[in-house]
């Protein structure tokens, strides 16, 4: 049993409880003297009452005195703590917000089963014990908790609650959560608690200071129940999983590195770690692991040129086995979508730009695909094209066209849009209304002799030349350009390819979030031969990848607990999505319109992951365990990989010196798994108010008494 | 001047003549009576007056005419209807007193007012002054002038020392020898038995007996608090109360030991009365007078 007091600073107030006493001496240094000839009486009268009277007054002197200390103890809230629960018959209700830690540290196994089972065991105990106008509230560090009020409930809900909630693999917010609990314990209870049940990793609880609680109520009793601290940390985990490049390239090889951390204190030998790719096991390492010490362990694998990339490296079960297990996906060689505009649509098929274009692009092996999709329009189309379809637009040899597309194609690119522009005849018509281009094309000029071109000092490693291999700038010296609209590089663009003058020939640059790059001359074999060219495919396919995103694969992964969002273009807003979990389990999220941001929608397809604005986006919040979700699309299947965070595997609890440091007068108390009554871990508060009340109304009505037989 | 200023104690303080206040008392109550005066018939002659018109040619001395060529009318002593006895206390208890009149100045007051009464009606009236040892006393006469006598010996009283009453009214029982009215002005703070035993030889000799019990109001109340040392005034004794805690049983043994001296006057036939040095000096005048006229002596 132990003493507690709501406002323990007012105990300092007990010194009054010398005020009786005091006022008693001082009473009887003033004493004053009188004659009185009826003295004789009076003696008599002394004699008789002397004894009884002498034991009065200590009696009086005695009670005033508990009187002052009691209504100093009332003031201080005084609460008795004993074992044995925080409820079960008070005189009155009383409300307990249980806080059971679920995050990923509390997997780890006991004899009794893992932590968080020992945990659960004692809040149904705890609900069991509960008198029937006691309400019971339950909140768990990872959940849906945060964001709702709590609700008080009976026994029964109580427990139908407590059945509801599960072990997940995220990160606990133990500040928010407490936060919330005393914000929401019931100001109608007679008894107000708030019990934290937690392994006190330091993955989630190093942090966590009590000043951080914005609202502290002081009269909602706080207590930390630490579970099952005898099982310790034995465990074999993996950390710091390292994969370069991430995500990889299509058909490129990337490394996965990763430390294997023995926590135990007697050495690990030849600890398999499996690399799992798809659903086969793809390799086993073996290693040896130092007691508390940690051996790295390096895998290669090989990217697909296209579609899904998963997999997932593994250590054997043991006591933590969230943390041996690391998953991860990417999409790999999406399709690029591309919009090629016409400007001058009226020429013969072979003799267009565009003929020229989408073949480059289109150019697959055989028996594969392109990694482009490409749609011609004629310039006249342009005011009902769908921006955010396309990764990146190319126009060639445009004149004249609407306002409308004009400033379509000029948010398109602003929003992260590629544009490769080609000049042509036609272009000086449109060049007034492109004043945001990096580049101003002059009016065209006819070369005699014909030049070649070179790329420009420095930008030999530029990613449109990246395909060209090394020396890339021999392909340029051999063409032959008859006719070109010399650039002048404006608004931080940059020249690519130039003349041997060093008249620009191709300038790149940025526009908001897009690339843009205007080429000074056409991409048929009017005014050079570049589209006849060898280069002209890998320079286009260079070009693309540039424009449009790189051909990396789209990493998918998110940490247990957090939300993933998943884009799409504004087209698929109201589209419902199923994502099932790594139990099998489905649920349906909605693409919703996202506010308008900076970044463009993806062109095609679902993007995962945090970044993005613009477009659809669709969040799922239930991620609560590691593995994979996939989202199932009629047309596409995504995977995204889900992990426990790096901080849960620091299993380790805060030092308790240093959590009662943090938290002075508050009280944490050690639940043994193998507790056969985990209430006796758990204090009941008994608010000793009432019963101290009556004390002191006792006390009254005998100074009262006594006073009056006096 | 308001009748009942002439009792007010407050107001009798004032005067420093006890025979101003003797007058001043008996003046006040008699114009709220009457302003008739007793006389009696002389047998004894006294002294010799000068005549004035309205007197009777018979009480002219026609002999002191002889001698003296002046027309001198003859005093005679007036007939005693009575003889009274004032016993007062003059114990140093009765030097106590909250209010304007200590209960000695009380007593004294109350006794010069009953003596001018008394000799007013040509009663005889004797004084003795209590002392714890021995008393002082002035034999009693139903002159007028006797009144300067009784009054001079109050006032050269001061009251000290033990109680004696009940020895002074056995030495008075035992030294009287006519029957008479005895008027005791005293606490009675002295030994109960005593105090009986005199009052009841008194009264066997058949003198009527009349006891004004003076009590001072603090006596009568305590109206102490606090913790206070408490003075014997008459001995060296002191002790240190809790006045809250002895107020109650002090009042219950004081209203025991007046409850047994009402009834051991009543046994007796002891006309007894208790009066409170707070009270109007009237009141116990007024009972004199409802006694006297009671007793019709």
């Amino acid at each position: 049993m132990d003493f507690q007091f709501l406002h323990g600073a007012l105990l300092w107030g007990m010194g009054l409880v010398f005020l009786p006493i005091l006022i008693h001496l001082l009473r009887r240094r003033l004493v004053r003297r009188y004659r009185l000839p009826t003295f004789e009486f009076l003696l008599r009268t002394q004699r008789r009452i002397t004894n009884r009277s002498k034991l009065r007054n200590w009696i009086l002197l005695f009670l005033r005195v508990c009187a002052v200390g009691i209504v100093i103890f009332l003031a201080s809230r005084p609460l008795l703590a004993t074992e044995g629960g925080v409820s079960g018959g008070g005189w009155f209700p009383a409300h307990t917000v249980a806080v059971i830690d679920n995050s990923a540290s509390m997997a780890f196994s006991t004899a009794k089963g893992s932590r968080f089972d020992v945990a659960r065991r004692a809040v149904k105990r705890m609900i069991e014990d509960m008198s029937d106008s006691d309400r019971m509230s339950i909140a768990t560090t990872v959940g849906e908790s945060l964001t709702v009020p709590l609700k008080e409930l009976k026994r029964k809900d109580a427990l139908a609650a407590l059945e509801g909630i599960g072990q997940t693999d995220g990160k606990g917010t133990p500040d928010r959560v407490v936060q919330h609990a005393l914000e929401n314990a019931s100001p109608k209870a007679g008894r107000r608690s708030i019990v934290v049940f937690s392994d006190f990793a330091r993955g989630d609880w190093e942090s966590f200071q009590i000043r951080n609680l914005k609202q502290w109520n002081p009269h909602a009793h706080l207590q930390f129940v630490r579970v099952a601290p005898e099982a310790g940390v034995e465990d074999v985990s993996l950390q710091d999983v390292k994969m370069k490049p991430w995500p990889p390239k299509a058909g490129f090889s990337f490394t996965i590195g990763v430390r294997v951390f023995n926590r135990g204190e007697e050495k690990k030998s030849k600890v398999p770690v499996q690399l799992y790719v798809g659903e086969e096991l793809q390799e086993t390492l073996e290693v040896d692991i130092e007691p508390n010490g940690t051996s790295p362990v390096s895998f290669r694998v090989n990217a697909p040129e296209k579609g899904l990339l998963y997999g997932r490296l593994q250590l054997p079960a043991d006591n933590l086995s969230t943390t041996n297990r690391f998953y991860f996906a990417a999409g790999i060689g999406k399709r690029l979508r591309a919009l090629v505009i016409d400007g001058d649509p009226k020429r013969g098929l072979q003799d267009s730009e565009t003929f020229f274009i989408v073949n480059a692009l289109s150019a697959a092996p055989l028996g594969g695909e392109s990694p482009v999709l490409t749609r011609v329009v004629a310039s006249y189309e342009l005011n009902n094209v769908q921006w955010d379809e396309y990764d990146y637009v190319i126009a060639c040899n445009l004149g004249r066209w609407p306002e409308q597309g004009r400033q379509g194609l000029r948010n398109f690119v602003e929003k992260g849009g590629g544009l490769f522009w080609a000049t042509g005849e036609l272009s000086s018509e449109m060049a007034a209304g492109l004043g945001w281009l990096p580049a101003t094309p002059g009016g065209p000029v006819t070369l005699r002799p014909s030049r070649n071109l070179k790329i420009a000092q420095g930008e030999e490693a530029h990613p449109a030349f990246s395909l060209l291999g090394v020396n890339g700038g021999r392909f340029f010296s051999a063409l032959r350009l008859a006719r070109i609209t010399p650039l002048e590089p404006a608004r931080g663009g940059r020249t690519l390819l130039e003349l041997p003058d060093g008249t620009p020939a191709l300038v790149v640059g940025s526009v908001g979030s897009g690339q843009v790059m205007v080429w000074g001359s056409t991409c048929d074999r009017d005014w050079a031969d570049l589209a006849v060219r060898p280069v002209f495919v890998p320079f286009m396919r260079g070009v693309s990848d540039f424009l449009g995103g790189t051909r990396k694969g789209i990493s998918s992964s998110s940490d247990a607990g957090e939300a993933f969002e998943i884009r799409a273009p504004i087209r698929r807003a109201g589209e419902a999505i199923q994502i099932r979990g790594p139990a099998q389990e489905e649920r349906a999220i909605q693409f919703m319109e996202k506010a308008p941001g900076l970044e463009a929608a993806p062109a095609d397809g679902l993007r995962l992951g945090k970044a993005g604005s613009g477009g659809a986006v669709a969040y799922y919040r239930d991620a609560y365990r590691a593995g994979f979700y996939r989202v199932l699309t009629p047309d596409e299947k995504h995977f995204v990989a889900v992990n426990a965070p790096a901080s849960e595997a620091k299993i380790a609890p805060v030092e308790m010196s240093t959590f009662k440091e943090k938290f002075e007068k508050l009280d944490v108390r050690d639940l043994p798994a193998n507790d056969s009554d985990p209430l006796r871990s758990i204090l009941r508060l008994i608010d000793l108010g009432a019963l101290l009340f009556l004390v002191l109304g006792g006390i009254f009505v005998a100074e009262a008494f006594l006073a009056d037989r006096t | 001047m308001n009748s009942d200023m002439y009792f007010d104690p407050v107001v009798i303080s004032r005067l420093s003549n006890l025979q101003l206040r003797a007058h001043h008392v008996v003046e006040g109550l008699m114009s709220g009576v009457h302003r008739s005066r007793s006389r009696g018939f002389s047998v004894d002659f006294e002294e010799h007056r000068a005549y004035s018109p309205g007197d009777e040619l018979r009480h002219i001395d026609w002999k002191a005419y002889g001698k003296f060529d002046r027309y001198l009318v003859k005093q005679y002593e007036d007939e005693t209807n009575l003889y009274a006895h004032l016993v007062i206390d003059a114990s140093a208890s009765m030097d106590f007193g909250d209010g304007p009149l200590s209960k000695w100045g009380y007593a004294a007051t109350l006794s010069s007012a009953m003596a001018h009464l008394l000799l007013g009606q040509s009663d005889s009236v004797g004084l003795v002054i209590s002392h714890d040892a021995e008393d002082t006393q002035v034999p009693p006469k139903a002159v007028k002038r006797h009144l300067l006598v009784l009054l001079a010996g109050l006032q050269a009283a001061t009251p000290g020392g033990g109680t004696g009453i009940a020895r002074s009214m056995l030495a008075l029982a035992e030294r009287l020898k006519r029957r008479g009215l005895v008027i005791i002005v005293s606490d009675l703070l002295d030994d109960p038995e005593s105090v009986e035993k005199a009052l009841k030889l008194l009264c066997l000799k058949g003198n009527d007996v009349i006891v004004f019990h003076i009590l001072d109001s603090m006596e009568l109340d305590f109206p102490f608090e606090g913790l206070a040392r408490m003075d014997d005034v008459e001995t060296d004794r002191n002790i240190t109360v809790e006045c809250e805690v002895v107020k109650r049983p002090y009042l219950g043994l004081l209203e025991e030991f007046l409850e047994q001296t009402r009834e051991r006057c009543a046994d007796i036939g002891v006309d007894y009365h208790l009066i409170s040095t707070a009270e109007p000096l009237d009141r116990g005048l007024i009972r004199f007078l409802a006694w006297r006229s009671r007793s019709k002596v």
